[in-house]
């Protein structure tokens, strides 16, 4: 249901400019990620977009939910259950093979576009191309992210 | 696609095959000439075996390091080179390199193959970037890339002679496995179990790569090459169900009680969709039923069957597949001209725990049978009637494995344990073995000789917690977090001598490790394997003993092979550590927090490699 609604929006909605925020980029060639703005559609996507900031960040039932996004996407495949790695990096230390990724913006730009290096885009229209409606949406991205910092073991 | 396979198959049938019996006399005679390896296993059987002498166990502590080649690629490097008249033929993990070097003049650089591969494929490759080698025949070597290329090369040269597409890396599908040439076909596998991929093996003709025919491991009996007579000797092998429903079967609670031969229904057809019982994840299971090809495949030309094992159904989430999921996880005999299967007997029914059960099949006569031995990961070592699957011995390898308590050898299904069922949401915790298996890819060795096998085998259990998880083509499909742990013995790994009439180990080493090398048995009675902390080691067949060691530069998941040059005998090994099991140990190096038992053993084994490992070929003399 969510999925069809984002569709109709896809058609209508202009790529979000960034001026009235934040500007993400791709992390495999650092070129602005085209997201269209109405995917921005939740309180804590729209604040993401205004100050970079993933206000999920400690949530309990947004982790909980990120938890659930994480391995219903096989992302538990090459991270491990919680991140701590496997046969791709672990996201739960302070080892990181793009140092952005540290940050809230950086991470969220990482899932969204993919990377040079194995893991392909994450994010509702890029995930599969030619199929809008697979993939993450912002918000559940930043669902995961929170998920992801709250196994970050510390140093 | 149906049509298409039913009129090769039926072109094949009709005499196709006679074209170039010649290529395959020849590849016969190099099998039979111990001073050649020209077959990934050495043989035909997947034997692992060399009558070379030479070595003894009263000169083989005087063994040297005779030169190393480093292959100039890191990670997981299994399988071994082919030695085929004085040239050796050296295979790389990705991108999937090839050297051919002069034995007759200090090992130069002949020739090299560097395929271009797009890089994205890697992402694919569940369990490290391995390629297990190279297949000969018919002057040609052929090279099974990760990306699904299989492509002929000329032997002498190096030139591309032809290349044909095996597997569609879009839809999540990827190769490993090494090809091997049988009669006049070359033959290959499908990797992509946790993709979701709807596998299948398929035979090119050697001479232009035109395919033969294919045959998949899940779907209509037409397109898996299932045909009357199937499992004519074991119908109840055929049967639609071997488990009944306990406490609802498939939820958190719930498990599967085997049913006796007298209960089985049998024989039924089309159980390569009808065992994907409603409701399953997704319309029909089949279609995304897994069922990977990327073992080591076997060959007996008396009875012109040749013999390989399916992985695991995907996804790993038992509960949205009900249902036994054939033919996952099957050991399939089939006529090497038609790919028509005489047999197929399915060793882990509904797996629960990714069992796959592509191991290699190693055939042998002992008592005036023929016979067929099979290391699963499953942990049950099964020996077979090949002529016509009967089961005769299955037996577990070691007393930890714990999911099953036997294998009922009359209807041949496994007993499963309840306590080790697993389900959606809920965290099955000390399922022995881990979903490395008791063995994994690591081929096995059999001496004639001594009539024993030599097995290198993991000893990991696990935790394992199926979830819910979508599929999307070319997307990983796993649907289960798992975390791995040393078994009870304390240690991660083993070797043993086993005894495939009995079903009993006649002795066993333990190692810190597990050993992920294939071994390689002689007929001075010596068994040569490595092990993931760099040891590349010589073992008396007898007791185990150890006669020799030599420390290589990374961790061994190669397997060792025999040949002899100018009268000299040799014995090699790849090394670069890596496969499954550098990569899962990995898993654990920060990790000490996450419980996994063994976060210790893991750990220590950055103490032994640097990372990522170094590819290497070591070779060995007096």
């Amino acid at each position: 249901m969510m999925k069809l609604r984002y569709i109709a929006l896809l058609a209508i909605a202009l790529p979000y400019a960034g001026n009235a925020g934040i500007s993400l980029v791709s992390t495999i060639d650092n070129k602005p990620l085209a997201i269209p703005g109405a995917m921005f559609d939740t309180p804590a996507a729209k604040e993401f977009m205004s100050s970079g900031k993933n206000p999920y960040l400690g949530n309990a039932d947004a982790i909980k939910t990120g938890k659930k996004i994480f391995q219903m996407y096989s992302c538990t495949a090459c991270h491990g259950a919680k991140g701590e790695g496997a046969v791709g990096p672990n996201l739960t230390d302070d080892k990181w093979n793009y140092a952005k990724n540290a940050n809230d913006q950086g991470i969220f730009e990482t899932i969204w576009g993919g990377t040079a290096g194995g893991m392909g885009a994450k994010g509702a229209g890029v995930m599969v191309p030619d199929d809008p409606t697979q993939g993450l949406t912002p918000d559940e991205v930043l669902k995961v992210v929170a998920f992801l910092r709250s196994n970050a073991v510390k140093h | 696609m149906k049509t298409t396979t039913l009129k090769l198959a039926l072109a094949s049938v009709l005499g196709l095959s006679s074209l170039s019996s010649l290529a395959a006399t020849e590849l016969e005679n190099l099998m039979k000439d111990d001073n050649q390896w020209a077959h990934p296993r050495k043989d035909y059987a997947n034997t692992g075996y060399s009558r070379l002498s030479q070595i003894n166990k009263g000169n083989v502590r005087n063994l040297k390091m005779a030169w190393s080649f480093a292959t100039g690629v890191n990670r997981g490097h299994e399988g071994a080179p082919l030695v085929i008249n004085d040239v050796m033929y050296v295979h790389t993990a990705f991108p999937n390199n090839v050297y051919a070097l002069d034995l007759n003049d200090n090992q130069k650089i002949i020739w090299s193959y560097f395929p271009k591969q797009d890089p994205s494929v890697q992402a694919l490759l569940c369990c490290d970037n391995v390629n297990r080698g190279l297949g000969y025949g018919d002057g040609k070597i052929f090279l099974q890339q990760n990306d699904g290329m299989l492509v002929a090369l000329d032997a002498k040269s190096g030139a591309k002679l032809w290349d044909v597409k095996v597997v569609d890396t879009k839809t999540g599908a990827s190769n490993t496995n090494a090809p091997h040439v049988i009669k006049d076909k070359v033959i290959t596998g499908c990797s992509g179990g946790e993709y979701g991929v709807r596998c299948y093996i398929s035979a090119y003709n050697i001479k232009d790569g035109s395919l033969a025919w294919r045959a998949y491991s899940t779907g209509p009996d037409s397109e898996m090459l299932i045909g009357d007579g199937f499992n004519k000797d074991n119908p109840h092998y055929s049967a639609l169900s071997v488990y009944e429903d306990v406490n609802g079967g498939n939820k958190e609670g719930g498990s599967f009680k085997a049913l006796s031969k007298d209960q089985l229904k049998f024989p039924e057809k089309e159980l390569g969709t009808r065992t994907w019982l409603k409701p399953q994840a997704i319309k029909n299971g089949y279609e995304h039923g897994g069922g990977p090809t990327w073992g080591w495949y076997s060959f007996d030309p008396t009875l012109n069957l040749m013999y390989y094992g399916t992985g695991n159904p995907g996804t790993w989430n038992p509960d949205v597949r009900p249902g036994d999921n054939k033919w996952s996880m099957t050991i399939f005999a089939r006529d090497v001209d038609t790919g028509m299967a005489r047999w197929g007997y399915q060793m882990t029914p509904h797996d629960e725990w990714d069992y796959d059960g592509m191991n290699e099949i190693v055939l042998w006569e002992a008592k005036g049978k023929k016979l067929a031995t099979h290391f699963d990961r499953n942990g049950f070592g099964y020996t077979f009637d090949r002529t016509n699957g009967t089961l005769l011995v299955a037996e577990k390898m070691n007393p930890f494995v714990n999911w099953a308590t036997k294998v009922d050898l009359k209807s041949g299904v496994p007993v499963k344990d309840p306590k080790f069922s697993t389900h959606q949401d809920y965290n099955a915790k000390g399922i022995c073995p881990s979903a490395l298996g008791v063995k994994d890819e690591q081929p096995s060795a059999f001496s004639p000789k001594t009539g024993m096998f030599y097995v290198p085998l993991n000893h990991v259990c696990m935790t394992y917690e199926p979830v819910e998880s979508k599929y999307i083509a070319g997307q990983p499909w796993v649907g289960a977090t798992l975390t791995m742990f040393a078994g009870p013995d304390g240690v991660m790994g083993g070797f043993m001598a086993w005894d495939g009439l009995k079903g009993k180990s006649a002795w066993y080493n333990k190692e810190k490790f597990s050993a992920w090398g294939g071994a390689l048995v002689t007929s001075s009675d010596i068994v040569f394997y490595g092990t993931l902390d760099r040891w590349f080691k010589a073992v008396d067949a007898q007791t185990g003993k150890e006669l020799w060691k030599f420390q290589v530069g990374s961790g061994v998941v190669g397997n060792a092979i025999t040949y002899s040059h100018k009268g000299k005998q040799y014995v090699g090994v790849l090394s670069g550590i890596g496969g499954w099991a550098g990569v899962a140990m990995n898993l654990g190096l920060s990790n000490e927090t996450d419980g996994l038992g063994a976060a210790g053993g893991y750990k220590e084994l950055t103490k032994w490699n640097a990372a990522p490992g170094g590819g290497a070929m070591n070779v060995f003399s007096l």
